[in-house]
């Protein structure tokens, strides 16, 4: 039998004042299972660690059990000093008696006895661990970018570096296309145009840099750190490009209005998007009197896609610009201007004579050759304003290729179709793939400086994770396949969300990929017959931890 | 939909025989795989047939089914697709079945073809083996009167016993057709195709035949209903289980000729995985006053049928299987049943359709939670 020694930790008062400490040790000593019982005031302190380490030495304890706080704030600690004191990381288990049993349960002796069960199982089950070796691997430090917009070339510029070569992959267009059909930025007003070359000249000056237009993407496989993709480029068909990491930084496409005919697009001529308004000859129009229509479909889309007031009111600026004697009117519901710049934009907007109305309910009917807008005001006075054009600022929606993409990576989708990010506080544009990060228009709807924040972003996460040379540590609690008892039904390879679990189609088993795999264990509940395993979590293992608390 | 009448006074298993015969003639098909009586001459096996001579000694369809057809056909294409095209000669039953394990890989459905055929039920294998002469005598009159008390229980609530949603090629009806006639039915534009290769062109009216199914599927269903309704008392809550399987003797052969029952080492079986030190048994003993041994007998029913449920195609393999007389496969079809509901899936009616458990979605989580009302 292996030495099993048990630490009691008294968590200052938490753990000790709440739970009979004394009497857990009494009750252990009697069950006869464990070597050794110690107490610790603290065992995450300093003197703490340095106790556990010297006591496990001292006693020779092959097998540890902690019973001290929850998992996640001192499981790692503990596994440091089980290496320290010369065992295998995995040759323990923490109890978790502060959290689960001290801070939740106020009656001691309730407290006393939950705990003592749940520390008697962990003894039964730390027997049935097996060491694990953390395994590394050798990381590619390339990075391939997809897209075309100016998160893309942000992300490009932003990775490049000495030792590491970006490709970015430029699905059908050429790079920078969408900037060549805007005419001014947001806020600074700069010509897009001059933007772009500037970027792109820095681009094709950047030798780390590969850029391959009108590419289109057959399939990208493999892993953080692993990746390969076959692509056809313009000149050649299957180019593999290695790298270790991908960011899709595709541009969102801006929303059109099919089915609102209320407000005349599609029906007349002069009803525009203000997308396409932007790629229209002005000069040729020279339109007096402008109504901008905002947040234009809004509703059936159901988010705010926080660019196009701002967008409406460059519009604006726009047309002003070019002729003062213009009427320029702004119908909006609400205005959004979160940035510290924008509401100073807006006052500007005013000031340059653009007039702003606040509706209730609007329509745009044909009158004569102009175009009348017939619209209640909030206090629910009804008027009509006779204009030359109409712009309808539209939002953006995910771009054709996101669910495609979305799927090649298992990256889920939110509720409107863009990608999902792991999570968007902690981790904004990572995704649950790891090594696959999401900027820009793919993950919503936003302006520049949004992907220029997110190229960096990205930038940041990846220069830092995979260094050139650097071995990657893997995941060490992962899942195994036995090959004797599987029949290669497949049940795990469809319940894993990491797409780690594949079918062997020679040997009719399935099989891990241990870079792949993140020790969900959804594999081996799913598995009928036991032969997917995860390997800190066994059959064997948990049903010695229930067996022991259900007796 | 028409259908081809064949008139033969030689009976519904010569008739086939005949097809069966054509088909392999012209080149239709490479190789036939039918059940067969067994050398013995008190049972049936399948057998895969390439020389046509064989094709006089099979039995299209035998009165006992010791052999579930998925299994045969696991053991021919479980390591990939034949190139042969292969002809296989079942019962609904083993149809559907073939069709769940070919979504669970076990099965390669590729150069496979179907043809089903009208099936009044099976008598009990251990009754056949007793008393073969007789009871091949009065499966003759049972195809002809369709009726019969000494059946196997599930036959009587089957409701898939024609090829009602079928999604094969070939079927041959005989519910409700005179005493010496049959009926080629194709059930798509390849069994069309196969049927006139071999000069049968379909262009007689069927509907008496459809009509005598709608009959019995209305008959057969009032059976299932009724007996679900016996049943469901039987086996509400653990203790009223525990006595349904009290004579359960853990040999598992239910779960052996079970077809669904696809692992290659069930986890029941897997001794270190299930198997606990005897400290473990002692306290259970001393808990409950004592246990029984072998242990994990109701557990091995409940974790075998969480497993195939969804699967599960009532054909009753499980319950012929069984040397105490258990009648597992009632509960089991009456808990398929009810799952199968849940989740709006029949086994074996499309080959597209994933099994449930195949499927992963975060929305059904979303379903359970409004189920539960959310807190």
């Amino acid at each position: 039998m292996a030495k099993i020694g048990l630490y009691l930790c008294e968590c200052g008062p938490n753990i000790a004042q709440a739970i009979d400490l004394d009497e857990i040790t009494e009750a252990i000593k009697k069950d006869n299972k464990v070597a050794g019982i110690e107490r610790h005031k603290l065992l995450c302190s300093d003197d703490g660690k340095k106790f556990l380490a010297e006591s496990i030495k001292r006693n020779a304890f092959e097998r540890v059990v902690i019973a001290a706080c929850s998992p996640k704030q001192h499981e790692g600690t503990f596994m440091e000093v089980m290496l320290e004191a010369g065992l295998n990381a995995y040759m323990f288990q923490l109890v978790n008696i502060r959290e689960q049993c001290a801070w939740v349960t106020p009656d001691k002796n309730a407290a006393t006895l939950k705990a003592l069960t749940v520390i008697r199982a962990a003894i039964n089950r730390v027997k049935h661990h097996a060491a694990l070796e953390k395994k590394e691997i050798e990381c590619n430090p390339n990075v391939i970018v997809i897209g075309n917009g100016i998160a893309a070339i942000e992300a490009a510029l932003k990775t490049a570096h000495n030792d590491r070569k970006v490709f970015l992959i430029v699905e059908g267009k050429r790079i920078g296309d969408t900037y060549k059909n805007r005419r001014l930025l947001l806020s600074s007003m700069q010509s897009a145009e001059e933007f772009l070359r500037s970027k792109v000249d820095e681009l094709k000056s950047n030798k780390q840099i590969e850029v391959f237009e009108n590419s289109k993407i057959n399939e990208i496989l493999g892993f953080f750190g692993n990746f390969i993709a076959n692509i056809d480029t313009e000149k050649n068909k299957n180019v593999e490009l290695a790298a270790g990491s991908v960011i899709f930084a595709l541009e969102a496409e801006s929303f059109v209005p099919k089915a609102l005919t209320n407000l005349g697009y599609g029906k007349f001529d002069k009803v525009y998007t203000a997308a396409e308004f932007e790629t229209i000859d002005v000069d040729e129009t020279e339109p007096k009197s402008v109504a901008i229509i905002h947040c234009v479909g809004r509703k059936k889309l159901g988010y705010c896609s926080k660019f196009c007031c701002m967008n409406s009111m460059k519009i604006a600026r726009y047309i002003k610009e070019r002729s003062h004697e213009s009427k320029v009117v702004q119908f909006y519901r609400n205005l959004c201007l979160p940035d510290k710049q924008y509401d100073k934009f807006y006052k500007d907007t005013k000031e340059k004579g653009v007039e702003f109305v606040r509706f209730q309910d609007i329509e745009v009917a044909g009158e004569e050759s102009r175009l009348a807008i017939k619209y209640k005001e909030e206090n629910g006075k009804e008027s009509k304003l006779l204009v030359d054009i109409v712009i309808l600022s539209t939002g953006l929606v995910p771009a054709s290729k996101t669910e495609e993409f979305s799927q090649m990576f298992n990256i889920p989708l939110d509720e409107y179709g863009f990608m999902k990010e792991e999570h968007n506080i902690l981790n904004p544009v990572a995704t649950i793939t790891e090594g696959v990060f999401i900027i820009g228009g793919v993950r919503g709807p936003g302006d520049i400086d949004d992907s220029l924040e997110q190229a960096g972003a990205a930038a940041g996460k990846i220069l830092s994770s995979l260094v050139p040379g650097r071995l990657q540590p893997l995941e060490t609690k992962i899942s195994r396949v036995s090959e004797v008892i599987c029949i290669g039904c497949g049940v795990c390879v469809n319940v894993c969300a990491y797409g780690a679990v594949k079918l062997d189609e020679s040997k009719h088993i399935s099989v891990v990929n241990e870079v792949l795999c993140r020790g969900c264990g959804n594999c081996a509940s799913a598995c009928p017959s036991g032969a997917a395993q995860h390997r800190h979590f066994t059959t064997k293992q948990i049903n010695q931890e229930m067996i022991e608390i259900l007796k | 939909m028409k259908g081809h009448i064949i008139t033969s006074t030689e009976g519904l298993n010569k008739a086939v025989k005949r097809i069966l015969m054509s088909f392999i003639e012209q080149g239709v098909f490479d190789a036939i795989l039918v059940p067969t009586r067994a050398p013995s001459g008190e049972s049936f096996v399948y057998l895969l047939i390439k020389d046509k001579k064989f094709i006089e000694s099979c039995s299209p369809l035998p009165p006992i089914m010791p052999i579930q057809g998925a299994r045969a056909l696991k053991d021919l294409t479980r390591l990939g697709k034949t190139d042969l095209r292969v002809l296989c000669v079942m019962r609904a039953c083993e149809i559907r079945a073939s069709i769940e394990l070919s979504k669970l890989k076990q099965i390669n459905l590729e150069n496979i073809s179907f043809i089903s055929i009208d099936c009044p039920g099976a008598f009990v294998t251990r009754d056949y083996i007793n008393n073969s002469a007789e009871l091949d005598k009065s499966y003759g009159e049972i195809l002809n009167v369709w009726k019969a008390d000494n059946l196997r229980p599930s036959c009587n609530t089957c409701v898939s016993f024609s090829c009602k949603d079928l999604p094969i090629d070939l079927h041959i009806g005989k519910i409700g057709m005179k005493e010496n006639e049959i009926i080629v039915v194709p059930l798509s534009k390849k069994g069309e195709e196969f049927l006139s290769s071999i000069q049968i062109e379909c262009a007689q009216d069927i509907s008496e035949w459809q009509t005598a199914i709608e009959d019995m599927q209305q008959r057969k269903t009032e059976n299932r209903n009724k007996a679900f309704l016996e049943l469901k008392n039987k086996v509400t809550g653990i203790d009223n289980l525990n006595n349904f399987f009290s004579n359960c003797i853990n040999c598992h052969n239910c779960m052996r000729v079970c077809p669904i029952c696809y692992c290659r080492q069930c986890f029941f079986e897997s001794t270190d995985q299930v198997r606990l030190e005897a400290e473990n048994y002692i306290i259970r003993a001393e808990n409950k006053g004592g246990i029984r041994f072998p242990t994990e007998m109701i557990l091995f029913h409940l974790g075998r049928m969480s497993h195939m449920a969804l699967s599960c195609v009532g054909c009753g393999a499980c319950e012929d299987a069984c040397p105490m007389d258990i009648p597992v496969a009632q509960v089991f079809k009456f808990m398929a049943n009810e799952l199968q509901q849940m989740f709006d899936y029949v086994p074996g009616e499309k080959i597209d359709e994933p099994i449930p458990i195949l499927t992963y979605k975060e929305d059904e989580l979303r379903e359970y939670e409004d189920a539960q009302g959310s807190k």
